[in-house]
């Protein structure tokens, strides 16, 4: 059976939501439709509306950054859940198609996501509430783009300050696949690729700042299935990327561990999304600016100092 | 400022923009950033800048410069106001000072001094790099309106009446001297009458004299003031009545911080209980800028909350300043 999310008991409804939207705005497509996905312009609109959080997912075809969009939309969709509820969406049709997959997929047990096309709308939203409702609702705004373009930025192809989404994400996730790091033959190129995307990434001009960037280990339940000596090989493979990733940019790089669509009962539809919402939610907005240089007093009483 | 800034701070109500229609937002804050606007007006973009309600048809004025570069604003673009209103009220306040009267730079200074209280009061505009930009702005016009510039020595003596005076002074009573021709006398005078005259001027002009007398007056208040062991909220309330007092010019000093912190003694970290400073200092307040002006408005609808005697007394002193910007509305005190 087809999964919907519960209708919002917030006192901001879905149909309230799309109401906010103006008469054949951009939120309903031309047939009067909700829209799959939307369109840079549809996106700039809903942006110049309410400031959305934007959240772009970088990593290779099949790192399972569609996968953890719609994990979170269908996550979402069984009610409540690390303090938030869900509240709205203008690309429903698009988060469906992408849980459908899932869905038909799963009964053959052989849980696939569909490849994003190069040619396929980008941008999901979702619009989430705090379940307390003593905050304002989010709006996410979801890059959800063709992982062939990671893979160019990677094998220097194309340069990521080309891709003019990525500074204004204010949150970058570095998918890196975690069946390709659950293979030990994978591995050490698993690492490879992520290096080089994370230095693409790290190019002057592509993000609007490294605190933009974390890195979000996919498929962590083919991890955790590995023996423990393998296991153990394993955090000391993610230690010394994410040592790496904190090196490169100075800071300390958040590392998320989703295993959002698990065979395995030991991990719940959308293990980690708990922290990838924390993540979100804890930082918003990234306001990145250029304050006016200190005025200095050429004043005498304007140099008076206490 | 550049593209890539002025982008970024779009991005608060963008997601990504084609370069032709960046390039035209940015004219449009060009043009408004360059037009002639009262206060009212200008406070309304401060008010569209924090994502407050603004009456006033900023719509109107939005929509006009949209529509000549074929853009459009959606009927519910409250964020892209915002971010063009926040957009304007720093490319204004990154315009030099000088070369404009004080009559003529008041509305910005208004705009200005809101930015500045809302800032005391950790209000976030849509765009942090706002509050940095009005504050540099107030510092700036603040040391210009007390430049006493740098006084060259009076003009020298001619030569003829140097000789002259030396002449007078050295020549026995009595004794005969050689007068000069009165004609190269007149020659060597008018241009020295001159020199003398804008000499004079520019060392007693109403502003030097003014600044400099504020200089003293703040100097002598700051010697004078008594170590406070009075309650800290007195002491605030007193600390930016005073100061305002004795401002010649608004904004004030630009080292009002430090002055205050000064004049506030061992009650500088004291924590302030800002019900009783409002109470304290609640004052009629100018409609046009009675949101801005908390503390003035008795606080009310405030949760109690208590903050350090500096933070308070320079919040104080910046409404009081607001306020009396707005009265005196040319900026003059």
């Amino acid at each position: 059976m087809t999964e919907t999310p519960n209708p919002p008991t917030d006192d901001q409804t879905i149909d309230e939501v799309l109401a906010d939207e103006p008469q054949n705005g951009p939120s309903i497509s031309e047939d009067g439709e909700r829209a799959s996905a939307l369109d840079p312009r549809r996106a700039n609109m809903l942006a110049a509306r309410r400031r959305p959080t934007v959240v772009v997912l970088a990593g290779a075809v099949g790192s399972g950054k569609t996968s953890i969009y719609a994990a979170l939309y269908e996550r979402l969709g069984k009610g409540p859940f690390a303090g938030w509820m869900f509240a709205g969406s203008q690309t429903i049709p698009g988060l469906e198609q992408r849980c459908h997959w899932w869905r038909i997929e799963s009964e053959r047990n052989v849980p696939r996501m569909e490849h994003t096309r190069s040619e396929s709308l980008p941008w999901l939203h979702i619009r989430i509430r705090d379940v307390e409702r003593k905050l304002s609702a989010k709006d996410l705004l979801m890059g959800d783009f063709d992982g062939e373009v990671f893979q160019d930025v990677l094998h220097g192809r194309a340069k990521a300050e080309d891709l003019k989404y990525l500074r204004r994400a204010d949150h970058v996730g570095v998918v890196i696949d975690g069946a390709k790091v659950a293979d030990p033959t994978g591995r050490a190129n698993e690492r490879q690729q992520t290096q080089y995307l994370l230095d693409g990434l790290l190019a002057p001009g592509a993000l609007a700042s490294p605190k933009a960037l974390s890195l979000i280990i996919s498929k962590m339940d083919l991890v955790e299935d590995l023996k423990a000596s393998e296991r153990s090989d394993v955090e000391v493979w993610l230690e010394d990327l994410n040592r790496f990733a904190n090196a490169r940019t100075g800071l300390s790089v958040p590392l998320m561990r989703l295993a959002v669509r698990s065979e395995s009962s030991r991990f719940p539809l959308g293990h980690g999304l708990e922290t990838f919402l924390e993540v979100l939610s804890l930082r918003p907005a990234l306001k990145i600016g250029q304050e006016a240089e200190v005025y200095q007093s050429v004043t005498s009483i304007g140099r008076f100092s206490a | 400022m550049t593209d890539l800034i002025f982008s970024d701070r779009m991005r608060e109500a963008a997601v990504v923009l084609p370069p032709t229609e960046l390039g035209q937002y940015r004219s449009v804050v060009d043009d408004l950033a360059a037009a002639k606007f009262d206060a009212e007006f200008l406070l309304g973009l401060v008010r569209l800048a924090y994502g407050r309600d603004a009456a006033g048809d900023f719509r109107g004025a939005f929509a006009e410069q949209l529509t000549r570069r074929s853009l459009s604003l959606d009927g519910r673009a409250k964020q892209l106001m915002a971010a063009l209103a926040t957009e304007t009220l720093i490319e204004r306040f990154s315009r030099p000072t000088t070369r404009r009267t004080q009559k003529a730079l008041a509305p910005d200074s208004i705009a200005a001094m809101a930015v500045v209280v809302l800032a005391d009061q950790n209000e976030p505009p849509i765009h942090p790099d706002l509050a940095s930009f009005a504050l540099r702005w107030t510092h700036a016009l603040s040391d210009y309106l007390r430049s006493t510039g740098t006084l060259k020595p009076p003009p020298q003596l001619p030569p003829l009446l140097s000789k002259l005076q030396e002449d007078s002074e050295t020549t026995p009573e009595g004794a005969t001297t050689t007068e000069p021709d009165s004609d190269e006398l007149v020659a060597e005078l008018a241009p020295y009458v001159g020199e003398l005259s804008d000499w004079l001027r520019r060392s007693s002009s109403a502003g030097r004299v003014r600044a400099l007398e504020e200089g003293q007056s703040i100097s002598w208040w700051l010697l004078s003031s008594r170590s406070s062991a009075g309650d800290p909220a007195e002491e605030v309330v007193a600390a930016s009545a005073e100061l305002l007092s004795l401002c010649s010019f608004l904004p004030g000093p630009p080292a009002w911080n430090e002055l205050l912190a000064r004049r506030l003694g061992s009650a500088v970290a004291a924590s302030v209980d800002l019900q009783k400073v409002a109470a304290l200092s609640e004052r009629q307040v100018p409609d046009s800028v009675s949101d801005f002006c908390l503390l003035l408005n008795g606080l009310s609808n405030y949760p109690e909350a208590t903050a350090p005697a500096k933070s308070v007394a320079t919040w104080l002193y910046h409404e009081r300043q607001l306020a009396q910007l707005c009265e005196s509305k040319d900026g003059e005190r």
